[in-house]
């Protein structure tokens, strides 16, 4: 059993600089939990906090149930992959995945062992011998997991790992980690800012902004029901459209956009308290349709269009604003074509415009 | 093909420094190499006639001449004590300094600092007070703990320990610089995979300080190891090379032989036979280094 558990986790740097605010988080045995946000929002400085590299400030932590807040980082039996793989340029391949392992005494046929199995998980078994600027950004990233897979920790720190790969590497990177956290069997905490990464490794994904987290979910429920305006705009790609506008009462409480593009009558219980203010509507491209007969239909001009082959991202602005929607392929679609699309009633979300809390 | 402009250019960017590295640089070597096969001295200085070349008379007479097997002697003593010492303390106060949990880095990078950029002469008054057999600060404070008084630089057996302390303390600060931007290379990742791994502060300083700075190290060994086979100074101002020449480095009886005796032509093999063991001892540091890193 090694669970992870965040009480009240905070940290301010030199008394004034805060970073993280009261973090609660019970990660469990063998999950894979992401840390996602924008740069800045505390998810790193969190990930280290757990690790050891940060001192806690507020709050306290425990691995397997154990307060780490004063126990240094060698001895919390973690392992962690950085960004820019930090493997000792001195030291071949072999020898970085040993170091730890020598350092704890481990017997020369049990590192030997140890090494090999995890090299052959990897399949770095050829590379062994080399040092790591011998090695590709993909290779030197496998040696980063091999490093901390021999010691057979608790858990796994994951630092955007994947950040400093070529596009076609990360996905197939992507894969890889999903796959060994499958044969592996251990608790991992893993930070990106890349929430296509979260949304396929993850268990559990917890999204921060400003220190702060904002939900914790599973990607689905993530996707589904956000709990806010942010949640909403980070997870999902493309993401999700923003249309300002407000609540009116005019024959029936209605939704109108600024311009009074879009009319979109409302659940009267719901809504009524809320005539007056200023409410954002969301929709995700993939609500949009060109066929459907529903109402809020309304006409639009094309003005960029991005034939994927499989489906299209129609761009186009309604209020002004500009608005990104995916649609099924076709040959009238281009720029400067007028169309006719309408929004799927069953996924708007909207959010108070001030706070950008969700209104269910 | 170069065209004419393009050569004039070349010319006159290149040509002032060419100049002078040909005028001040290679015109002595060469003509002091030259010197070393003749007996070149006083009387030569007056009128050349007395000039003659002697091909390697000066070379066999300095491998019998009991003097300069003295001066090496002393001069490797100091070298293979003083350099790693004056390596070692730069690397320590370097690490100190650029440990985060210092104050006021600046000031004691200053204080480090000053004595390199304090003259030869003025450190060596100081010194020399401080070394003084009755009222010097250092017998004063080893009276505290019961030990001496030692006659520093009157004692052939204390005199060189003396001098290279003193060098060593004026030296430090200079290699320490270099050390500290060495240091500030080292990426800060590197020790915290380290510390997750199990690695104590001493074991991070073997496992990752120590190799990272190997070429830092390297640069500032050799670089030391050139400028301390030149001990002249230090002795100069000090002892004059005594007591019973227990401080007579090679440079110092060069400049003795060349220019309290006149004997020129001496004094060049002298350089000569200094700058091939300079060589020596730079490719050995180069091999060495080359061997560690496979």
């Amino acid at each position: 059993m090694s669970e992870v558990i965040l009480k009240n986790v905070g940290k301010v740097y030199e008394g004034k600089n805060r970073a993280v605010q009261s973090v609660n988080l019970e990660i469990n045995d063998k999950e894979f939990v992401l840390l996602v946000g924008p740069s800045g929002c505390g998810k790193s400085t969190t990930l280290r906090m757990v690790a050891g590299l940060e001192e806690i400030t507020e709050g306290e932590i425990y691995i397997d149930g154990k307060l780490v807040n004063d126990i240094p980082p060698k001895d919390r039996d973690i392992a962690m992959v950085f960004q820019n793989y930090a493997l000792y340029p001195h030291m071949t391949v072999f020898e970085n995945m040993a170091f730890g392992l020598k350092l704890r005494k481990f017997p020369m046929e049990k590192i030997n062992e140890r090494v090999n199995e995890a090299a052959k998980i990897l399949s770095i078994e050829h590379l062994l011998e080399r040092k790591p600027k011998q090695l590709s950004g993909g290779q030197r990233q496998r040696v980063a997991v091999g490093r901390a897979i021999v010691r057979k920790p608790k858990v796994f720190l994951f630092d955007e790992p994947l950040s400093n790969l070529d596009a076609k590497l990360r996905v197939q990177m992507r894969t890889e980690l999903a796959r060994l956290h499958h044969q592996l069997e251990t608790t991992v905490v893993y930070v990106t800012h890349d929430q296509t990464e979260a949304m396929t490794l993850g268990n559990r994904i917890v999204v921060m902004k400003d220190g702060i987290v904002q939900q914790v979910d599973s990607p689905l429920n993530l996707y589904n029901n956000p709990v806010n305006q942010f949640v909403a705009g980070f997870i999902g790609s493309p993401a999700m459209n923003f249309i300002e506008g407000k609540i009116v009462n005019d024959d029936g409480i209605k939704f109108t956009s600024e311009m009074n593009v879009l009319q979109i009558p409302l659940d009267e219980k719901v809504f009524s308290k809320y005539v007056n203010s200023k409410i954002t509507l969301g929709i995700r491209p993939e609500h949009f349709s060109d066929e459907d007969n529903a109402l809020n239909k309304i006409r639009i001009t094309l003005d960029v269009v991005e034939q994927m082959g499989n489906e299209v991202f129609a761009h186009f602005a309604i209020d002004g604003k500009p608005i990104i929607s995916r649609l099924k392929p076709k040959d009238t679609f281009r720029i400067g074509a007028e169309v006719e699309i309408s929004l799927d009633k069953n996924h708007f979300y909207f959010f108070e415009s001030e706070t950008g809390s969700r209104i269910v | 093909m170069i065209n004419k402009t393009k050569l004039s250019a070349v010319a006159l960017f290149l040509g002032p420094s060419l100049l002078i590295i040909a005028l001040f640089f290679f015109m002595p070597v060469i003509a002091a190499f030259a010197m070393s096969f003749t007996d070149f001295d006083i009387y030569a200085l007056g009128n050349l006639d007395y000039l003659r070349f002697v091909a390697f008379k000066n070379y066999s007479t300095l491998l019998s001449d009991p003097l300069f097997w003295t001066a090496i002697k002393n001069t490797f003593y100091f070298v293979m004590v003083g350099g790693p010492l004056s390596v070692a303390a730069s690397l320590a106060a370097a690490v100190l300094l650029n440990s985060k949990f210092i104050r006021f880095k600046g000031v004691f990078r200053l204080i480090y600092f000053l004595p390199v950029v304090t003259t030869h002469v003025a450190v060596a008054i100081v010194w020399r007070y401080i070394y003084h057999p009755r009222f010097g600060l250092l017998n004063y404070l080893l009276g505290f703990i019961g030990l001496g008084p030692v006659d520093w630089l009157g004692d052939p057996n204390w005199s060189m320990p003396a001098i290279i302390l003193l060098v060593v303390w004026k030296n430090f600060g200079y290699n320490m610089v270099i050390f500290i931007a060495g240091l500030q290379n080292i990426p800060e990742e590197l020790y915290e995979a380290a510390s997750i791994e199990g690695a104590s502060a001493w074991q991070q300083f073997k496992h990752i300080t120590i190799p990272q700075l190997a070429p830092t190290t390297l640069f500032i060994s050799v670089i030391t190891m050139i400028g301390y086979f030149q001990l002249f100074a230090e002795p100069y101002v000090m002892t004059q090379g005594g007591p019973l020449n227990s401080t007579l480095s090679i440079v110092l009886y060069m400049y003795q032989e060349g220019f309290r005796w006149w004997n020129i032509g001496y004094s060049t093999a002298l350089a000569f036979m200094l700058t091939i063991i300079i060589l020596i001892g730079t490719s050995i540091q180069f091999k060495l280094q080359k061997e560690r890193n496979g």
